[in-house]
């Protein structure tokens, strides 16, 4: 058997103390207020298209950007709280399930502005190249502060953490596009926005998971 | 039991056998109580090594999932919230740092290669060399023992002295041509008793 004595005398000489980690709801708030700025700060390096409010068929387009914005807050609140030890993703059932459920609420509202919006008969080229853009510009600061919040508590299952991260990151960034995007949804667009998501995702996991790994 | 040892050694520390006593203990160490903190790491190795016998059945394993969850309590430790129970979160590092454990294992397991004639060549890659030479000698002297003299000769010059076709055409007084149909028909014979294409 090991010696684990001088582990625990070298661990417990210099001790300090800690500043202890506060609600995930307060830090998910503390995260938004500094990322919202920051990601709308970033899509001004492109010039940025301001929506109609008072154009026909802008409902859709509210409530898409509001449900992103439930949804990025939640994601980043179930984030913070699966990266403390002892709280894993399955224990947190109800607030993975409310997630889901917006989700599809978020889904639902899509294809009914997809189906509201005028037919194109065809789709012009670099459709949705603009969004992917914006998106991708929005997420940019949004992804090292994610990040950087999950770095002072780190995780122990960095990859699933991340992952939930991301998504908010991603939600937010859309729901940041919901402002400077027109209210008819065409399905190249849609495509587009899902394809921005997902980077935003597979980027915030893959460059997060050295720094969050407890 | 190294605890058992330990004590024998070292002064006795009080160690709360209390788990109800562990959230409080915590809550001091989180302030910065280096006497609370050392008694309750005390306290919580035993129950830490329960909680990884249960993945982990080497003990030298074992040992080290205890160290490397006592290191990350100890990275996390202002995560803890007082007003839960310790356990759970105790267990969910332990379990953590086993999985890491055994997966780390399994790598190591799949990539090593237990060879030791390999190893032994790793260690000292001279050992085997004179053993090499003398049976690579002896193989090159009976194959040429096969061979006629004027195409032995051939080979001597070209193959093992390393002397071009010309010189060692001007050498042995005769044409390029010549000494290119002996090496020819020494390499085919060579061939027929057992050199390899290789060789």
């Amino acid at each position: 058997m090991a010696d684990h004595q001088a582990l625990i005398d070298s661990l417990s000489q210099p001790l300090s103390p800690v500043r202890r980690t506060r609600p995930p709801l307060l830090r998910a708030l503390g995260w938004m207020a500094v990322a919202l700025p920051g990601g709308l700060l970033a899509t001004r390096l492109i010039p940025t298209y301001h929506a109609d409010w008072r154009a026909p068929g802008m409902g859709w387009a509210i409530a898409q950007a509001a449900l992103a914005l439930a949804l990025g807050m939640v994601a980043v609140i179930l984030a913070f709280d699966t990266s403390i030890a002892g709280r894993p993703l399955r224990a947190r059932s109800g607030l993975a399930a409310g997630l889901a459920g917006l989700a599809l609420v978020w889904l639902a509202t899509c294809a009914g502005n997809m189906l509201a919006s005028p037919h194109l008969d065809f789709t012009p080229p670099g459709a949705g190249v603009y969004c992917y853009t914006f998106m991708m510009l929005a997420g940019a600061p949004m992804m090292p502060l994610v990040i950087l919040a999950l770095r002072r508590t780190r995780a122990l299952h960095a990859g699933r953490t991340l992952v939930v991260a991301g998504m908010g990151v991603a939600f937010v960034a859309a729901a940041l596009l919901g402002f400077c995007h027109p209210g008819t949804l065409h399905l190249a667009d849609f495509c587009m926005h899902l394809a921005a998501g997902a980077s935003l995702v597979g980027l915030t996991a893959l460059c997060g998971r050295r720094f969050v790994a407890a | 039991m190294s605890t058992q040892r330990d004590s024998a050694r070292k002064p006795a520390r009080p160690i709360t056998a209390d788990p109800c006593g562990w959230p409080a203990l915590m809550e001091r160490a989180q302030a910065g109580d280096q006497q609370a903190y050392r008694q309750l790491l005390d306290a919580l190795v035993p129950a830490i090594r329960n909680l990884v016998r249960r993945r982990v059945f080497d003990d030298a394993l074992a040992d080290d999932v205890v160290q490397e969850t006592l290191l990350t309590v100890h990275r996390v430790r202002h995560t803890y919230d007082p007003a839960r129970p310790l356990m759970p979160w105790i267990a969910a590092i332990a379990a953590a740092r086993a999985i890491d454990g055994l997966r780390r294992q399994g790598r190591i397991r799949h990539r090593e290669v237990w060879d030791e004639a390999t190893l032994a060549m790793e260690l000292d890659p001279d050992a085997a060399r004179p053993v090499e030479t003398f049976a690579n000698q002896h193989e090159v002297a009976r194959l040429l023992g096969l061979l006629p003299a004027r195409q032995r000769q051939a080979v001597e010059m070209v193959t093992l002295q390393e002397m071009s076709v010309d010189h060692a055409a001007a050498a042995s007084r005769l044409s390029v041509p010549a000494i290119k149909a002996l090496l020819h028909r020494a390499l085919t014979r060579m061939r027929q008793h057992g050199i390899g294409d290789h060789g």
